[in-house]
């Protein structure tokens, strides 16, 4: 299993929950006394256990909608093009061209950190189109998957010519050859 | 070659100076509203001192932990940036997938001797690596091998220039949402001239009454009606200035604009001054965009965009735009560029996938409402006038779903052998041309129980970006990598 299914649970739990508290927060701020957003908070202050109940509930709602996202990830790579599923009701599918892939991002916050997970982030030669994101790999996969597609890091300097026959169409290079499937 | 350092001790101060300016990674902007919202402001101000004394500590030993993070290293076959505390950033970059570098000053930089070096890669619309306040020695060390200027090629084979009635033509076909930054600012330049008594936009703001005005309206009752009014308005008022725009702004740029075509280049210059000049190389050009709306007919022509593979999206007339180009001449120009004419598919009704599209911006929207149902007072949702409100919030829904449907109906795509045709979701139907080798990507969006329905697409192509919803000859099985490889 490539992706650490804790991490993209946690992570994306809090990042919804931190968007409807600022959210709340900001409007409690700016809202006037007799707004309902005021109401519903003195509202909220009168009944300490339902309030707590409330949060618990929807703590544990979004975790769960997290979790169940967390096992669509799916990843593939093949000598010619990487592949990324996610998404249970709607499914996103993307692919890339290897060939393409410019430039590879590694990012991981505290969470990722204490969790041994990193997000990738590959950008290609396409502008406004189509890049993928890695959410929440395993740290070590994450690095074996950043090596592998960057080949020039470790065999550059051995290989002059990369691309022997450039007007070679670069779909026809993705022969499905040594193909990865994870989830 | 092996380098390595980190940021010089002059780099301390701008460092901070970030810091502060950007609220990084948002932990300062969260903790004052939690400070706020919990009252804790009454207890900093009462011991102010001793408040500003820890703040200050904290923001100066992240600030020093910060600066202590910045590594980058340098060797024949990579380049690594290692930077970050609370979230950390690694990048790591092949320097022969370098296409651009930008050596920059800021005015931290100018006066401390320093420089920021942004290394560019096809297809980032930012920039990949941004070395920070370097001195210009490290940036030598770092990446003085890498600058990257293209071949000079001035035989021209192919060269059209447009007449006067064609610069009309062109200003006239400029979509309004590229006027609007122009004619405001056309519109402030005039405003004193046009009314010695009223008031420019900073006099405006640096009232005191300003502020005051500014609550006053935050708390006035609203009337049913006045929101729409004002978007009325609004839209009128932006496609009035933008017809001023249009005449004082894009005609003297389009006048005398003249394209040449060379085996290797395309290079346009236009404008009564020759205000604008630019050139790419053709084999940097991945797509180019055609309208084919009710003017462009009526005008045989259309507006040109090209796109490049370039390290970052240009879109209208700020990126490589021709602003007319009548349609004999566009079949020669796709000639010289080597890119095949393709048509996109007949326009159908599409229902599913239009209504998903809508519940997809209805829901993108759901926190706004819910903001603004929370800010309104308990007693609106008492008040008799409350069908009025809703009627003229339906109103406007019902108007955005006509703009979207329009979108909606312009979308198509058709992928041939060798060659790909997008009509992205956009007001006008637009057609991007390019060749199946230069689609680097796909994204699908399906829906698993409805046997793989495709609700939208969107090509991996520069210039490309928003989806296609209108998706008739789309299936998961010919949209797949394999598939396409085939073709």
């Amino acid at each position: 299993m490539v992706f650490n299914r804790s991490a993209y649970t946690i992570n994306t739990t809090l990042k919804w929950l931190m968007t409807g508290v600022m959210l709340f927060l900001g409007v409690v701020l700016l809202a006037p006394p007799e707004s309902l957003a005021r109401q519903l908070l003195i509202t909220l202050q009168g009944y300490p256990v339902y309030s707590v109940m409330v949060v618990l509930f929807t703590v544990t709602l979004f975790a769960l909608l997290s979790w169940v996202r967390a096992c669509t990830l799916q990843f593939s790579m093949t000598d010619g093009y990487i592949e990324f599923r996610v998404g249970t009701v709607v499914q996103k599918y993307q692919w890339i061209l290897r060939r393409d892939i410019r430039n590879i991002r590694l990012k991981a916050n505290i969470i990722e950190q204490k969790l041994n997970a990193a997000t990738l982030e590959i950008e290609t030669v396409g502008t406004g189109g189509v890049d993928i994101q890695l959410p929440q790999l395993r740290r070590h996969e994450a690095e074996a998957i950043r090596k592998q597609l960057l080949p020039e890091e470790t065999t550059a300097a051995n290989d002059p010519e990369p691309n022997p026959d450039p007007a070679k169409s670069p779909l026809s290079q993705a022969d499905a050859q040594d193909v990865r499937t994870m989830q | 070659m092996n380098y390595q350092t980190g940021l010089p001790l002059r780099g301390l101060l701008p460092i901070l100076i970030e810091n502060l300016k950007s609220f990084r990674d948002g932990w300062w902007l969260n903790l004052i509203l939690v400070a706020a919202v919990l009252g804790i402001a009454p207890a900093l101000k009462a011991n102010a001192t001793v408040s500003l004394i820890v703040i200050g500590s904290i923001i100066a030993g992240y600030t020093i932990a910060l600066w202590r993070t910045y590594q980058f290293t340098r060797d024949d076959t990579v380049i690594r940036v290692k930077t970050g505390l609370a979230e950390k950033n690694r990048v790591t970059l092949s320097p022969t997938n370098i296409s651009r570098v930008d050596r920059q000053r800021d005015q931290w930089c100018l006066l401390l001797g320093l420089v920021i070096v942004e290394l560019h890669t096809e297809g980032s619309e930012d920039a990949a690596v941004k070395i920070p306040y370097i001195t210009p020695r490290m940036a030598q060390r770092l990446i003085g091998d890498l600058d990257v200027e293209p071949s000079a090629d001035h035989s021209s084979e192919f060269r059209f220039k447009l007449s006067i009635p064609d610069s009309i033509k062109g200003a006239l076909l400029v979509p309004n949402k590229h006027m609007i930054g122009p004619a405001l600012i056309l519109v402030a330049i005039a405003l004193p001239f046009l009314s010695s008594t009223a008031q420019r936009p900073d006099e405006l703001l640096m009232d005191e009454t300003s502020v005051e005005q500014a609550s006053t309206i935050l708390s006035s009752t609203v009337h049913p009606g006045t929101i729409g009014a004002i978007i009325l308005m609004t839209g009128l008022f932006l496609i009035g200035v933008s017809v001023i725009a249009r005449v004082f702004y894009a005609l003297p740029y389009f006048l005398g604009t003249q394209v040449d075509v060379s085996d290797t280049h395309i290079r346009v210059q236009s404008g009564i001054f020759n205000l604008r000049r630019w050139q790419l190389r053709l084999t940097d050009l991945a797509s180019i965009e055609v309208r084919e709306g009710v003017w462009a007919r009526l005008f045989r022509g259309s507006p040109v965009l090209l796109q490049t593979r370039g390290a970052k999206m240009r879109s209208g007339m700020s990126g490589y735009y021709i602003p007319f180009v009548s349609n004999e001449k566009l079949q020669e120009l796709l000639e010289r560029i080597d890119i095949q004419p393709g048509e996109l598919p007949e326009r159908r009704l599409n229902v599913f996938n239009f209504l998903m599209d809508m519940a997809r911006i209805t829901a993108g929207g759901t926190a706004i409402v819910i903001g603004i149902v929370l800010f309104l007072p308990v007693s609106f949702w008492d008040s008799p006038i409350l069908p009025f409100y809703a009627a003229e919030i339906g109103c406007i829904y019902l108007l955005a779903t006509m703009f979207c449907w329009r979108r909606h109906w312009n979308s198509g795509l058709r992928v041939s052998t060798g060659n790909i045709t997008v009509g992205q979701c956009r007001w006008t139907r637009n057609r991007t041309l390019a060749k199946l080798e230069d689609l680097h990507g796909f994204e699908v969006i399906t829906i698993p129980l409805l046997n793989n329905h495709v609700l939208a697409v969107r090509p991996g192509l520069p210039g490309v970006d928003e989806r296609v919803t209108a998706t008739t000859e789309c299936t998961p099985g010919n949209l797949s990598a394999s598939h396409l490889s085939s073709l």
